[in-house]
């Protein structure tokens, strides 16, 4: 089949913008039209080959996770050295989970407390870290601390005060991102931080 | 977790048109979990069935996408996920013939019903002999055309990123590449017959 018919059956079929003009000239087109069931055939066919394929990625997909989880239930320190982690490995530990990273510095709706120290994407590098908010904190306040794979490792609650201290084991944590969620009964926010971020800028 | 705001989750369609790989990943590893558990506390499907159940809706997700059925998000990404998930788990019940409890619920929102139904629509198990050669051939194709041919009719690509996955040095190179792809494996279709 020639590029020219190949591109106007293509338009008959809505594959590639068309005026109402030149659709009008395709639909009385004998050679188009005959053409047009044998395109017809082939997307019917495309779609289908492509959905198999897709599949068969997400299958991969749950390969992958499975591998993973198996990873974070190990425990998350021991005696490894991280600086003798391969970067490769720590690239993934530093990756952003995109589900939290759309929420962070997102506008807070309601009433809740903001955090204006530390900043997103602090170091935490201290055992004990002081966290300073706009206003007293609710009633009820609580927090959690994830890794970027959504694994829960601390949560704890927090004082209704304007300053707040939480003490976190970092050396005994994988070097890598983490998220700490804050939440009350209206609002949650989240704040990255990383653990022995240096690692990850060596090579 | 704080549910994602409309205008953030239109996002996702862009997101799903231009890195259609990547993206769908992150969608399903973001929803697998819950959506196994929700459809089988709501509709008492088996882990793989509703894995099954699931991957079908993926696929229907995308296929709404890139055909532009859906352009505009009216929930969050979520909610219409799950809004697809519950007509294909009611379709599968009834494929089977088991009992199927509609509620109210289900008709809420009909337009993403409408939408997510487009999909399941389509003709299923029509015997079509040249569909079928026609697949087995493409599961034949080598690169480059196989990439140029899924990009473009499956992927719904424009030129300008099929040239950009492929290196080539522009759109106008990228179009010729897929016409002489197709006037090929659409000779080979026909000559076959």
């Amino acid at each position: 089949m020639k590029p020219e018919l190949i591109e106007k059956v293509e338009k008959l079929l809505g594959l590639s913008p068309a005026t109402d003009l030149e659709l009008s000239y395709l639909k009385k087109d004998p050679e188009v039209t005959a053409q047009a069931a044998v395109m017809k055939d082939f997307m019917t066919a495309v779609n289908e080959f492509g959905n198999s394929e897709l599949k068969k990625q997400m299958q991969e997909w749950d390969e992958e996770n499975e591998d993973s989880q198996q990873e974070g239930h190990r425990a998350p320190m021991g005696d490894d050295d991280p600086a003798s982690i391969p970067h490769a490995v720590l690239e993934q530990y530093f990756a952003p989970n995109p589900s939290y990273e759309v929420n962070i510095g997102a506008a807070m709706r309601g009433s809740s407390p903001v955090l204006e120290v530390p900043p997103n994407e602090f170091d935490w590098d201290e055992p004990t870290r002081l966290f300073k908010f706009n206003a007293a904190l609710k009633e009820g306040t609580r927090y959690r601390i994830e890794n970027n794979r959504s694994d829960v490792l601390q949560e704890g609650s927090m004082d209704a005060q304007k300053e707040v201290s939480i003490d976190f084991p970092v050396s005994k944590m994988l070097p890598g991102r983490y998220y700490l969620k804050i939440y009350d009964s209206k609002d949650t926010r989240f704040v990255a931080f990383f653990v022995r971020r240096d690692l990850l800028n060596k090579k | 977790m704080k549910e994602l705001r409309r205008h953030d989750d239109e996002v996702w369609i862009e997101r799903l048109r231009s890195q259609p790989d990547s993206t769908l990943k992150e969608l399903y590893k973001m929803f697998k979990g819950e959506f196994q558990q929700w459809s089988g506390d709501k509709f008492g499907l088996n882990v793989e069935e509703s894995l099954d159940v699931f991957q079908e809706t993926m696929l229907a997700l995308y296929q709404n996408v890139k055909t532009e059925k859906l352009s505009e998000l009216r929930s969050t990404i979520k909610t219409y996920i799950f809004a697809i998930g519950r007509n294909q788990a009611i379709n599968y019940l009834r494929k089977y013939g088991r009992d199927v409890q509609l509620d109210e619920e289900a008709y809420q929102n009909k337009s993403d019903h409408e939408v997510a139904l487009s999909y399941l629509n389509r003709s299923e198990g029509l015997e079509n002999e040249r569909v079928d050669k026609i697949k087995t051939l493409l599961s034949k194709l080598r690169d480059p055309c196989k990439t140029i041919i899924m990009a473009f009719y499956f992927h719904r690509l424009n030129m300008e990123q099929i040239a950009e996955q492929l290196n080539y040095s522009g759109a106008n190179v990228a179009k010729a590449q897929k016409y002489r792809c197709m006037s090929k494996f659409l000779g080979y279709i026909t000559k076959k017959q």
